[in-house]
């Protein structure tokens, strides 16, 4: 199948890799591979793109204007585009005969692109929605190894052949789920802002419970064990992030605030909550340095918006560096992965450095704020670092250590609703 | 040399004579088809519509020859150069610096920006979050305590300014809170979180009892969430005032403190760090704006000629009615829910300016002055008082306010055409009662009948703004205020103090042990602000004898009330322990019949009022 892939992120560059190493012929309109350090890429992603490249499936830097190419499929991978932008490039392309959306769009767009279309040429085409469920951190097998296939689409004919472009990853049992383009775009939607809703409760609970001196991971684990409810997107914490994952939220909530006469609904108090939980941190090194924060030393340890990914997006680090250098604190920022993005947001902001390990961060530090659960943080030799430290706080946004061991040790510890007040 | 009479000016017999020949309105319309066009007065994008008023060419000329007369080029020179025009307490009244850009301000008062640059600073903070309460949470209420020119003028300017509000801005609510009973912080309290809500404690003296109650109350109230008084008072609460001194005894550390000085009057100081609470309400660039409208206003005022002066036209009009026409009552007619409170401030703007009986130089007047001023939205009181103005027997001039544009920022709404329509039927409303009471029976169809013989010839203006937004509004209050001032020269009295308002507040202070001594369960204390020296009370301010032979009276027979007082008291002390013996003991502990602020707040506070 011949492929035009527009738009040069996660999605895109996973679409491309995949669909690349199947046997597909892909063109892409991103002009070269991102840095294998960029947020766009994941390093095993970053392996198969290169593969594909030098086995020449994939073709990167396509430009309809200047090449002409029959196409089978057009995919447009970019974010929050308009409906007239997703016309012109179909009209560029020269009217492939089917094209699929998958990234969340606003309820109808689908629709609405047919129709257009259908007045733009009197050649057949079919638009369908085919919603990505890409995780950053695990894009490849999250793309592969999807627990259901989300496809809206009116016509039996691109149906067939979105199901027969998959099914390399579709054999033992049949994961595609087909309804109406709409019905898609609020599933897609819905999803997320369930997600959300279980995180944001999760947290509000949270906060109860270290008000009232209980272990929020008992209840959590009691909670989850009720199969009504299950274990996922449980975790209480210093709040989640993602630009993909904020966008659709932001979305669902204008398409719920248009719908609905009260300006208040459950959406925006889970958002709400959110924001609330990304000053937690803040707030508790707050009330544990009495509003003296100006010249204290604080290590954040992890700013990525969830481990092993690269973007900072929506992350709780960046809200908690900005409020932090606004009250003239010096931040030592570690991540794995992240440093880069973080000192293109920052720009050289005065006050704020970045250390090359957990350990180095903390040295000298009157805090460590742990934000992101990357795997490298939980067992450190805590003991040995707190004696690094000019006071031994930790304030532990994930909740990845055990509070009476580290009580033990002698730290001043908080997780998020564990019980110690701060 | 003595400050001379209105009486004594020459113009003034001539303005006698004319006034004699008791001109009507009606009479005076048919007399000239032209004399609409020809009576307005324009200051930038307002005009002033005098046509109504009871004058003619020849009064207009002797208006102007008063003004010249009692030198008002010169004493607004006097004004705008910063000279001691408070000659009572003996003070500049430089209020009009703290518009103008810093080119333009008489020397030596760099202090201004230096303040200015500190509200804005603030203003940011709090309004991007950076500010936190006690706990670390940002702010999401601001509550204004503050009394007098302390509220009114902010209070008037958020509410008519409210759609102009800067995306910054809009998350942040602010109230106010003036009544010294605690019964608005009562409501307020009630509904607000001591996490997030921070404090503006507004007194140019800061030891105004009204405000100062109520800023102890609200320290119990907090001090009952946070115990730690020294983070309490760093992160909810920003102290406006003119002593530095009395807000650090408060508890207020440095940073906390907004500064201005005492040639700024309390009425005026709208445009010093006491309009905080527009800022933060509005946004700063808002305040801004409001800051240069004002000034195109003042630049105007010091340049135009006196009949072509918009302030000293509206001054001249209100003395010819006074003075001459005997109108003793002035009616202040917004068309503008936006301008709600506008009435009320001006009334404490005009009234205690110019609400005086001696000259600048103590001289007793043989003349009236400052008229009774009082208003309304113009379209709510025509549903209450106009009947008074058609029909009563009172002679009351008054001043329709009215924007030209209204909605043109909300041409997206779907009920737009009908919003405009509404300010179109606002518009005849207003053009139309003023024509009713300038015209009476003339204006409409003749009729013997008794009850709807309308007299007419109640004068008034129309100030036409060409919309209100910031700037206007800016220029609108200082029009206002520059009238005060042209008014005040014209009757040779002194607009910025105010000794009347001080007697009340002694005696009140040596009532309140009375009241606290004859309850057996409370404590007598002294009064939070209780001072040997109060409120402004210069040992011996020039012209102000017979005020501070009265209070040194009562220094000195302390507590020599007369017995109609102390009945007073007993009478309400005898309600008081009645009702509270109905009650259980739980329910009397309660803060219902002891609303916040009852309390003797000085016992919880060891450094409430030790200043």
């Amino acid at each position: 199948m011949k492929l035009l892939i527009i738009g040069e992120d996660l999605v895109a560059w996973t679409l491309g890799a995949v669909l690349a190493s199947t046997g597909c012929s892909v063109k892409m309109t991103a002009g070269a591979l991102p840095d294998a350090t960029s947020e766009e890429v994941e390093p095993d992603l970053s392996r198969l793109l290169t593969q594909q490249l030098e086995s020449g499936r994939l073709q990167l830097g396509f430009n309809p204007v200047a090449e002409s190419a029959v196409l089978d499929l057009l995919i447009d991978a970019r974010d929050f585009v308009s409906t007239d932008s997703i016309l012109d490039a179909v009209r560029l392309a020269d009217f492939p005969p089917l094209i699929a959306l998958v990234q969340p769009v606003p309820l109808g767009t689908t629709d609405q692109l047919q129709e257009a279309l259908n007045k733009a040429t009197p050649k057949p085409q079919q638009v369908v929605f085919w919603p990505n469920f890409i995780q950053a951190g695990r894009a490849l097998e999250s793309f592969t190894r999807v627990e259901q296939l989300l496809l809206g689409s009116a016509s039996a004919q691109a149906t067939n052949q979105i199901k027969r472009l998959m099914l390399p990853f579709n054999r033992s049992q049949e994961r595609f789920r087909v309804m109406t383009p709409r019905e898609a775009e609020l599933t897609k939607l819905a999803i997320n802002g369930m997600l959300a809703t279980r995180i944001s409760f999760m947290n509000e609970l949270a906060q109860l419970a270290e008000r009232q001196e209980i272990d929020i991971e008992a209840v959590r684990q009691g909670m989850g064990a009720d199969s009504r409810i299950g274990f996922q997107y449980l975790y209480p914490g210093c709040g989640f992030g993602g630009e993909a994952f904020l966008q659709t939220l932001d979305q669902l909530n204008s398409e719920l605030a248009a719908s609905q006469s009260s300006a208040q609904h459950l959406l925006s108090s889970v958002q709400a909550t959110n924001e609330q939980q990304k000053d937690l941190l803040f707030q508790k090194l707050w009330r544990f340095y009495k509003a003296n924060l100006a010249g204290k030393r604080v290590a954040v340890w992890g700013c990525s918006f969830k481990p092993n990914a690269a973007s900072i997006s929506g992350s709780p680090a960046i809200h908690l560096i900005e409020a932090l250098l606004a009250h003239n604190v010096d931040v030592v920022a570690y991540d794995p992965r992240a440093l880069p993005a973080v000192k293109k947001h920052f720009a050289g902001r005065a006050g704020l450095s970045v250390a090359d390990s957990p350990e180095a961060a903390a040295q000298g530090a009157d805090a460590i704020l742990l934000v992101t659960e990357w795997k490298e943080f939980w067992n450190l030799d805590l003991a040995s670092i707190k004696e690094q430290m000019n006071l031994p706080l930790l304030l532990d946004g994930r909740n990845i250590y055990d509070p009476e061991e580290l009580a033990a040790q002698g730290w001043v510890y908080s997780g998020v609703g564990r019980g110690q007040v701060v | 040399m003595s400050q001379e009479l209105l009486t004594q000016r020459s113009a003034f017999a001539n303005l006698q004579a004319l006034a004699n020949q008791k001109k009507k309105l009606v009479d005076l319309f048919s007399e000239d088809s032209r004399r609409a066009q020809k009576m307005t007065v324009s200051a930038g994008s307002m005009t002033l519509d005098f046509s109504k008023q009871r004058v003619t060419g020849e009064v207009l000329e002797a208006l102007e020859k008063l003004a010249l007369e009692a030198k008002l080029p010169s004493r607004i020179k006097a004004l705008f150069a910063g000279e001691k025009v408070n000659i009572s307490e003996d003070r500049a009244a430089l209020h009009t610096a703290l518009r103008a850009p810093a080119d333009k301000r008489p020397e030596g008062l760099d202090a201004v920006d230096e303040q200015l640059e500190r509200m804005a600073v603030l203003v940011e903070k709090v309004q991007s979050g950076v500010w936190r309460g006690f706990s670390g949470k940002r702010i999401t209420d601001v509550v204004n305590l503050g009394v007098g020119g302390s509220d009114l003028g902010p209070l008037m300017v958020t509410q008519a300014l409210r759609e102009f509000t800067q995306p910054e801005a809009r998350s942040l609510k602010v109230h106010f809170a003036s009544t010294i009973d605690g019964s608005q912080l009562f409501d307020l309290l009630d509904h607000l979180n001591p996490e997030t809500t921070l404090f503006c404690i507004a007194s140019k003296s800061f030891t105004t009892i009204d405000t100062l109650s109520n800023a102890d109350t609200v320290r119990s109230w907090l001090g009952s969430y946070c115990p730690d008084s020294e983070l309490l008072h760093r992160c909810h609460f920003i102290g406006m005032s003119a002593s530095r001194e009395k807000m650090t005894a408060w508890g207020l550390p440095e940073a906390n403190q907004l500064y201005f000085w005492d040639w700024v009057g309390g009425r005026f100081s709208l445009w010093a760090t006491i309009g905080l609470p527009i800022a933060l309400s509005l946004g700063m660039s808002v305040f801004r704006e409001l800051l240069a409208g004002a000034h195109e206003l003042d630049e105007h005022f010091r340049s135009a000629a006196p009949l072509e002066n918009l302030p000293m036209m509206m001054a001249l009009l209100g003395v010819w009615n006074v003075n001459f026409l005997d109108i003793r009552a002035h009616a202040i007619l917004p068309y503008d829910g936006r301008l709600k409170y506008f009435p009320s401030y001006l009334e404490q703007l005009e009234m205690e300016s110019n609400g005086k009986s001696v000259t600048s130089d103590g001289q007793p007047l043989d003349y009236a002055t400052c008229p009774v001023l009082w208003g309304e939205i113009g379209a709510n009181a025509q549903h209450a008082f106009y009947q008074l103005l058609h029909q009563g027997t009172q002679a009351v001039a008054s001043d329709f306010i009215i924007a030209a544009s209204r909605y043109d920022n909300a041409c997206e709404f779907a009920h737009y055409e009908q919003l405009v329509a509404q300010h179109e039927l606002n518009i005849a409303n207003c053009l139309a009662q003023s024509r009713v009471l300038a015209l009476g029976n003339a204006a409409v169809e003749p009729t013997d009948n008794p009850f709807r013989h309308y007299p007419g010839n109640q004068p008034s203006s129309t100030l036409i703004l060409e919309r209100l937004d910031a700037r206007s509004l800016g220029a609108l209050i200082a029009t206002y205020e520059h009238k005060v001032y042209a008014q005040a020269c014209l009757w040779g009295i002194n607009p910025f103090d105010q000794w009347g308002v001080e007697l009340g507040k002694q005696v009140a202070q040596q009532l309140q042990p009375l009241l606290n001594g004859s309850s057996s369960e409370r404590t007598p204390t002294k009064p939070v602000g209780a001072h040997p020296n109060p409120v402004g009370a210069h040992p011996n301010p020039v012209g102000a004898h017979s005020v501070s032979d009265s209070r040194s009276g009562l220094r000195s027979h302390n507590l020599d009330l007369d017995s109609s007082t102390i009945n007073l008291a007993q009478l309400i002390e005898s309600y008081r322990a009645g009702s509270s013996s109905e009650r259980t003991p739980t329910e009397s502990v309660g803060a219902l019949t002891n609303p916040v602020g009852a309390h003797s707040v000085s016992d919880n506070h060891p450094k409430g009022g030790q200043s």
